[in-house]
């Protein structure tokens, strides 16, 4: 029995855990007690995520599709029908979609196959589909599109504002700071149309509309900048002040429709806090106005003067374990690493030199637009670790995507729902069986450790990006992902300095280095316009419906399904519905409610709650009876593209 | 030479009887671990072990209770065929610490109530147990508070406690003996200075303790019912049911048992750790689920560890005062024992207002 010093790959903490291996089999896991962030703890992912990985699913050998049946073959062939299928097609018809779970190394591979070997920028990964707005006004704003705070600096906040997220279940280290800030003092806002056991603890819980959040931040903002006290000094405040004339605590207590008094209370809060601190989800991200509602966050910790300072600042809390490494890496179109933008003559040229071959000079298809445009724009499509079918919004309208393409790869640990339709599927490896790095949410570059060999024929992924690079003619050569590592580092700024050797102390190494992140005078303030959700209640839909997660799940549900332990915990999916409309409904906690939505419909087991309000419904992410996001809305919000699958309309029934 | 005397050693020597013995057993002992924390594992030679070490995060259960163990193997065709899968190799279990020997005393109690395990049983039968006093105790440790250490009277086949370059050995059990009885020479009986040194060491480990426990009060209100729904209510808030503390705990023993089909008429019986705290522990096959909410499965939780019902039962309460649940809880300062006694013996009391009247 030996013990492998890792990285939990269940959700953006990052928390520190040793995997313990018996006869090259990781049995179990423990907490990593001097690790800086998680001491010693780990959530119930953390604890029981591992047993997916001798999961008996696990692929093992190469598969190709001949007469629609999978035949196992060799990685050779394998390869060799890769390369020959996407080789078949135009670089601006292929498709490339990454993970948010792999490491940086493989992420950095990927990026580089893609763009230098393929010659694409069809790229992206299904951070699309969680936080791409973070991505887009971050780096437009401040330069840098990550959290400016870390998670230990909720110890030191005096307001911690969390909009959009179920810290508690989802990123639970984040809720196990937050409630231990509440025993001790500090103010906790909450906003969210449920009750969550988060909010149990708020000093102050907001229920807006869904998809309006953008409107109080809005009127929030201008209220602190047309009080007494003074704002922070930052570019643009009188051209933000004009631009957010119209917007008062009176009207957007209308629009959103909380009370006044509330918003007036938060109000004081905010700009009485030595050190604001805010937190959020997709609960903020996944809407018409996502982009604009990070804008307005920004907006806001500028103004309360919450950048460049201890306890105070922004962190997006992320689902995965790699969205920020992703993002660094620029695994996105028009991103290059360091958040530079594709259409930058001198980053691109900069980069190019580097990777040694020309890259794509502008902008491709965001993963939604992909997926709206296979068959016809997209043929071709590569994707790793992404189980498209569960994950996509209005999944019935993704898996008939997937079907158009011409040819598709996939390459994962199982023969998910997405490699079904593959012509070719290649095995990967899990975290435990390759070396590489994560980067958490918090910024946080730690090592990941191959604990055991590899499952069968897997491989690391970016072992399979230098092989299928190979086939297509190119020459990546490789040795050790700390080769790769250090590839990547030169490419961008924000990690200079940081090599494996510095990753060798718990909790790793924080990005930036020896540099300063944004502050106040950095911040460039935008002015974020109010767009309503594109799908409203109506008569025949007269629900508004939100889809989110419970406390075993991941992201799309593939990981939950195949541990033995997290499966039991959610043995099916619910359906919140408030008392008065249950009543009205003829539901009861238990029953069995149907929900449709233009998309699609699927039964849930009611629970009955005055914990969420009247007209909205709550669906948790499930798979055995009935996808929920088959019901989500595909609409792609205006500027990063992020489909707005947090809320649509929807109607209920007794099943 | 018996049981209950006590001996002093060379500590070298003592360590080269362990390695002679490396044949015929697995060695297990404390490591230093990439991060410089302690990590139990098994060794090819006693120079690979660490002398100045605090106890190890993760217990030892993994080495009696595996974390995943096959029980037997099944053929379910015309003739029906289970073959068990006991596992009787030997083990020497070195420098583990007082709490974690008490947490073993535990196990034995369950294993041998109504049914004897008997893949438990196989497994402590084939293990020595070579403790040693507790000289480095954490800023969580508690063990004084729950008669856990920092040294035993009994429980352990030896009791080591380091004196730097010598043993003072307690002999426990006619293993003990057994292997005391392979030093060829320097074993002296121990003097009554030996012992006083021994005492002043324990002195200091009690004194560097932090946390306290008045478990006492704590079992009288759980076992009185004198605890409000509204503190379990709150608690169920706090806790993040992570399985943590029943995972770190050495008394804990939660597991569960489950099938894997290897083809469609053979596969294994397994059992593999799991968790109170998790909803579906208890769930019915029926769907129904007596401990759904998480304030269920807290109380239930304090209620096996402090009520009076299961110290009659176990001889102890149940906490050896090893401190680790109160760096494994999510739920920071508030559900680890220590704490969650501290509000226990709160409930009941008059506010400080009201004494006055």
């Amino acid at each position: 029995m030996s013990k492998v010093l890792t990285t939990c790959p269940s959700c953006g903490c990052g928390c520190g855990v040793f995997l313990v291996v018996e006869n090259e089999r990781v049995v179990g896991v423990a907490p990593q007690r001097k690790h800086p962030v998680s001491r010693g703890t780990l959530c119930v992912k953390g604890w029981n995520g591992h047993q997916i990985i001798h999961h008996p699913e696990r692929l093992r050998k190469p598969l190709v599709k001949k007469n629609g049946t999978f035949h196992e073959v060799s990685w050779e062939s394998a390869l060799g029908e890769v390369a020959k299928g996407l080789r078949r097609h135009e670089p601006s018809h292929i498709g490339v979609v990454g993970s948010t779970k792999f490491t940086n190394e493989d992420a950095y591979l990927l990026m580089k196959l893609a763009r230098g070997v393929l010659g694409t920028d069809n790229l992206d990964t299904s951070a699309r589909f969680y936080q791409a707005p973070t991505l887009h006004a971050m780096s437009a704003q401040l330069g840098v599109a990550a959290a400016t705070a870390s998670l230990t600096d909720i110890e030191q906040a005096d307001v911690l504002l969390v909009v959009g997220s179920n810290a508690k279940e989802q990123t639970a280290k984040a809720g196990s700071y937050l409630i231990w800030a509440t025993h001790h003092g500090k103010k906790l806002v909450v906003v969210d149309p449920r009750e969550t056991e988060l909010s149990h603890f708020a000093t102050l819980h907001l229920k807006p509309k869904p998809g309006t959040d953008v409107v109080w931040l809005n009127a929030l903002c201008s209220w602190l900048i047309r009080g007494t006290r003074q704002v922070a000094e930052a570019r643009g405040v009188n051209s933000l002040a004009k631009a957010l004339e119209s917007y008062t605590l009176a009207n957007a207590a209308q629009l959103c429709g909380i009370s006044q008094e509330e918003l007036e209370r938060l109000g004081v809060m905010v700009s009485e806090a030595q050190r604001l601190l805010i937190l959020y989800g997709e609960g903020l991200t996944q809407h018409a106005s996502g982009t604009e509602a990070i804008k307005a966050v920004v907006n806001l910790a500028a103004l309360t003067g919450s950048l460049g300072k201890s306890g105070a600042g922004i962190i997006p809390l992320h689902l995965t374990n790699n969205t920020q490494g992703v993002f660094d890496v620029g695994l996105a179109p028009a991103f290059l690493p360091g958040f530079a933008r594709v259409g930058d003559d001198q980053a691109r040229s900069t980069l190019s030199e580097v990777m040694g071959c020309p890259l794509p000079e502008k902008a491709g298809l965001t993963l939604g637009e992909m997926l709206h445009g296979a068959g016809e724009q997209i043929k071709a499509m590569y994707v790793v670790g992404e189980n498209l079918v569960w994950s996509a919004p209005n999944c019935a309208a993704a898996k008939a995507a997937l079907e158009r393409l011409d040819f598709l790869v996939v390459q994962d640990l199982f023969l998910t729902e997405t490699a079904q339709l593959a012509h070719v599927v290649l095995p990967a490896c899990s975290f435990a069986e390759k070396d590489g790095t994560f980067t958490s949410a918090e910024r946080r570059v730690q090592r990941v450790r191959a604990a055991i060999p590899p499952v069968g024929e897997a491989k690391p992924d970016w072992q399979i990006f230098v092989a299928l690079a190979r086939k297509l003619g190119a020459s990546l050569s490789y040795r050790s992902a700390e080769q790769v590592f250090k590839e990547f580092v030169s490419v961008n700024p924000w990690y200079k300095g940081i090599t494996y050797g510095a990753l060798d102390v718990p909790g790793g190494v924080q990005w930036p280095v020896g540099q300063s992140l944004p502050s106040v005078r950095d911040a460039k303030l935008l002015a974020p316009q109010f767009l309503p959700p594109s799908e409203q209640p109506t008569a025949d839909y007269p629900f508004t419906l939100v889809i989110g997660r419970g406390r075993v799940h991941r992201a799309s549900g593939t990981s939950v399904s195949r541990s033995f332990t997290l499966a039991k915990e959610y043995p099916e999916g619910i359906l919140e519905v408030n008392t008065d409309d249950a009543k009205e409904l003829g539901l009861r906690s238990g029953w069995r409610a149907r929900v449709t939505t233009p998309r699609g419909s699927i039964e849930r087991t009611v629970v009955v709650t005055r914990g969420i309000p009247p007209k909205v419904v709550f669906a948790s992410i499930h798979h055995k009876d009935g996808l929920t996001n088959l019901l989500a809305n595909d609409s792609l919000e205006r500027d990063s593209r992020i489909p707005e699958m947090k809320v649509c309309a929807a109607r209920v029934e007794v099943a | 030479m018996k049981v209950g005397q006590k001996y002093v050693l060379d500590k070298q020597a003592f360590l080269a009887v362990l390695d002679s013995l490396r044949r015929g057993a697995k060695l297990i002992g404390p490591t230093a671990g990439p991060d410089g924390d302690v990590i139990f594992r098994e060794v090819e030679s006693t120079s690979e072990f660490t002398h100045d070490y605090v106890n190890e995060f993760d217990p030892i259960k993994r080495f009696f209770i595996p974390h995943r163990q096959d029980l037997f193997r099944f053929q379910l065709d015309k003739m029906p065929k289970f073959e068990p899968l006991v596992d009787t190799s030997p083990q020497i279990l070195f420098g583990i610490r007082s709490c974690d020997v008490k947490g073993i005393l535990h196990w034995d109690k369950f294993f041998t109530g109504v049914y004897a395990d008997n893949y438990y049983l196989a497994k402590r039968a084939n293990t020595t147990i070579i403790s040693v006093a507790c000289n480095r105790p954490l800023d969580t440790c508690f063990c004084i508070c729950c008669d856990g250490g920092p040294w035993l009277e009994s429980g352990f086949d030896l009791q080591l406690s380091d004196f730097g370059d010598r043993y003072l050995i307690d002999v426990g059990s006619a293993k003990g003996v057994a292997l005391l009885a392979k030093v060829k020479k320097g074993l002296v009986a121990a003097t009554r200075q030996d012992l006083e040194h021994r005492k002043e060491l324990m002195a200091t480990c009690d004194s560097q303790m932090v946390p306290t426990a008045y478990v006492a009060k704590a079992i009288i209100q759980i076992t009185n019912r004198r605890v409000r729904e509204e503190l379990w209510d709150e608690m169920g808030y706090e806790c993040f049911s992570c399985g943590g503390c029943t995972h770190v705990c050495p008394v804990c023993t939660c597991y569960d048992v489950a099938d894997y089909m290897e083809t469609p008429t053979s596969g294994v019986r397994f059992r593999c750790w799991d968790s109170c705290q998790y909803s579906g522990f208890t769930r019915e096959a029926s769907g129904h689920n007596p401990r759904e909410k998480a304030k269920e499965r807290i109380k239930r939780r304090f209620y096996h560890k402090l009520s009076y019902a299961y110290v009659k039962l176990d001889g102890h309460h149940g906490c050896v005062g090893c401190g680790r649940c109160i760096t494994v809880c999510e739920a920071i300062g508030m559900l680890d024992l220590p704490a969650v006694v501290k509000r226990l013996r709160r409930e009941g009391q008059p506010a400080p207002e009201e004494q006055g009247a």
